[in-house]
């Protein structure tokens, strides 16, 4: 059963023009269909790696092949139509309407760059309501909810019909209906035979929904597995250096709770 | 029986109350609305009768907005005949029009004096008809690309940087013979200087559309001073010469000029509309752009030179222009809305009108004074910009 992965990621190395190494040394591999949560503290490199992935930015050494083929050698229009981004933020633009932006996720597959098709148009219809926002086609996306925004942003990422989907930090402006809705939609959309790289905090809520977790700390690879093998007590000390609780509630699902930072760095003047 | 209350609100306790929060607490912990749309995904959506309805109404949609751009092209070339036909000693609309008719197929008897006149009256109307156009998509393209609504000819430098070439060949004015010539030149020539800086600038530090706006606005500045220095130095007929060239007007437009005007709008119109639907992509910010295979930076540059050769090229020829390429967009993008596949060729239509009807009004409001189309525009128009502004609501930008 030797089944091709849908995303490897082989010694992945980043290092930014002023000489910063983001990622280091990265491998791991993910099967499709799944949705894949990616912990780590602030600026540990999870967007830098989601950017390599994509190609928006050039990984300065390793290699990542989507369903076994190595997408360095394709064109960025190829890599658009096999990975698909939902950015932690978006410029709003000039009141381009719901449906307009859901719209520009159809780009990569536009005949000469230029007009849709009636095709496009009913895969946006479809994918307006899938995720609750058809009543808003009309409005300009700057006019809505971060909530509303998010969705917005996820569907312009499902009509882009990717192979992988990759969500920044897609729940950090939401209160929590919001945040189980976000997560409800990623779930859906796997169940469509998408794969999901979800960056995000809320390790209680990836512990819940995702059936891979993704650990990194300082640019590099901690873990990788199920979520509640990898989640520790012993791990959370490790990779945020704070103390947490983590416990199952009666549901049996996981929960992680911050109890106490561990103290300063020894280089840092304590306060009073 | 002591009145229970709520320690943190300190609001009398009553089981109205109690049900109402658990009522809430469910619908959290369930996210039922979320479930429910999520169960449905597997439904079959299309049977829905909403659906066809939808697609037709996009399909309408696009509809209204061809018709909003070729009523308006339409208002444009009609406000044109009639500009031109209601010059001195002209003819009617339907003669006007078989004049031009005939002179472009050189059929024209140019002896007969209502033919002389139309065309005497011609070449500033259809200077107006080409510079509005040109001017109004270098703002839309612009403000697109740079993600800013004060993005214009004036913030990116290039204005001034023409002034600065119209100011050296007016004040060498007197040594020089063909000095319409010169003055279209070095205004051009000029007007690339702050395209180059700001060119140097992304390549050197990857800018951002702020970085490239501040920029602009700096060499602006420069420009402008130098060109104060040179209107003090110069003095006289030169001082009045370079004062009728800042406030812009349509009127110095000859028929030499036109062909040299046609081209340049007419490639700038073909190639933005060209690149309408990546400027689209691009304008929702440099990430999205390059997550769907596009190069932002290298379409930035390519729409920045393209935006400068014609608002560069329109300018040279008419002197300072502003308003048009500022405002239009703005405009038409409350009518028609952002895309910019719809965008480009209205506001290119709107800006053309726009123009043809300054100068028209200029022509006759304090007639026979010529009063420059700039500042009919900017009279009329900023006001009426200003109530648009506050009447629609901010989602245009
Ligand atoms: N364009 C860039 N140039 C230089 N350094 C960068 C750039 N983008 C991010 N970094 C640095 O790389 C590190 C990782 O950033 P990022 O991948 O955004 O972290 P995360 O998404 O995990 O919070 C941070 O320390 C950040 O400062
Ligand atoms: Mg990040």
């Amino acid at each position: 059963m030797d089944e091709v992965p849908l995303l490897e990621v082989r010694h992945l190395d980043k290092v930014y023009e002023n000489g910063y190494h983001a990622d280091r040394d990265i491998s791991f591999s993910i099967p499709s269909g799944k949705l894949v949560g990616l912990i780590g503290p602030n600026g540990c490199g999870k967007t830098t790696m989601m950017r390599c992935i994509n190609k928006m930015h050039m990984p300065t050494s390793g290699d990542i092949l989507i369903d076994g083929e190595s997408v360095m050698p394709k064109t960025p229009a190829e890599v658009a139509r096999l990975v698909s981004n939902v950015p932690a933020e978006m410029t709003a633009s000039f009141g381009l309407t719901v449906f307009e932006t859901v719209m520009l996720g159809r780009y990569p597959y536009l005949q000469n760059m230029w007009w849709e098709t009636e095709e496009d148009e009913s895969i946006v219809v479809d994918t307006l309501k899938k995720f609750g926002v058809y009543h808003l086609q009309d409005r300009a996306l700057n006019m809505l909810s971060s909530g509303e925004q998010q969705r917005v942003l996820i569907a312009k990422a499902y009509v882009q019909n990717p192979r992988l989907m990759l969500v920044d930090e897609p729940t950090s402006h939401l209160d929590m209906k919001y945040k189980l809705d976000v997560m409800e939609y990623l779930r859906a959309m796997i169940k469509q035979d998408m794969t999901i790289l979800v960056a995000e905090h809320d390790i209680s809520l990836m512990a819940r929904y995702c059936d891979l977790c993704i650990i990194m700390k300082k640019g590099q690879l901690i873990a990788i597995g199920e979520p509640k093998k990898v989640i520790t007590e012993e791990l959370i000390r490790e990779v945020y250096e704070v103390e947490a609780s983590v416990g199952f509630d009666r549901d049996g699902e996981i929960y992680v709770l911050p109890k106490r930072y561990k103290g300063p760095p020894e280089d840092e003047v304590p306060l009073e | 029986m002591p009145e229970q209350t709520d320690a943190l609100r300190g609001i009398p306790f009553s089981c109205d109350k109690l049900k109402f929060v658990s009522d809430i607490k469910q619908d959290v912990l369930l996210s039922d609305g979320v479930k429910d749309s999520v169960d449905s995904w597997t439904d079959d959506i299309s049977d829905d009768e909403m659906f066809s309805d939808t697609v037709s109404r996009y399909a309408k949609s696009v509809r209204v907005r061809i018709a909003m751009i070729v009523l308006l092209i339409v208002v444009a070339l009609f406000a044109a005949i009639y500009s031109i036909q209601s010059g001195p000693l002209c003819g009617d609309m339907i003669q006007t029009i078989q004049i031009l008719w005939d002179y472009m197929l050189g059929q024209a008897d140019l002896d007969d004096s209502v033919v002389h006149w139309t065309l005497y009256a011609t070449p500033p109307v259809l200077g107006a008809l080409l510079g509005g156009a040109g001017l109004a998509i270098c703002g839309a393209v612009m403000q697109s690309v740079l993600r800013n609504p004060m993005a214009d000819p004036y913030t990116t430098g290039i204005s001034s940087g023409a002034s600065f070439g119209a100011a050296l060949a007016i004040a060498s004015g007197s040594i020089l013979v063909q000095i319409s010539s010169l003055t279209v030149l070095l205004a051009f020539a000029f007007s690339m200087i702050p395209v180059l800086v700001i060119l140097l600038i992304s390549k050197m530090t990857n800018a951002s559309p702020i970085t490239i706006i501040m920029t602009g606005i700096g060499i602006m500045y420069v420009f402008n001073a130098a060109t104060s220095i040179i209107r003090l130095v110069a003095g006289g007929t030169a001082m009045s010469a370079l004062d009728n060239w800042l406030m812009g007007d349509v009127q110095l437009v000859q028929w030499n000029d036109l062909p040299v005007m046609a081209v340049i709008t007419v490639i700038g119109v073909i190639v933005s509309m060209y690149l309408a639907s990546r400027i689209n992509v691009l304008s929702t910010g440099d990430e999205n752009a390059k997550a769907m295979g596009i190069n932002a930076d290298k379409l930035r540059i390519i729409c920045l030179i393209l935006t400068a050769v014609v608002s560069a090229g329109i300018i040279s020829f008419t002197g300072l222009i502003g308003f048009v390429g500022l405002v239009c967009p703005h405009i038409i993008r409350m009518f028609i809305g952002a895309d910019n596949r719809y965008l480009i060729p209205a506001s290119a239509a709107f800006g053309s009108a726009l123009m043809v009807v300054a100068h028209l009004v200029g022509k006759m409001v304090i007639a026979p004074t010529l009063v420059p189309v700039g500042i009919i525009m900017a009279c009329v128009g900023g006001p009426v910009f200003i109530w648009l502004v506050i009447r629609k609501n901010k989602s245009t930008w």
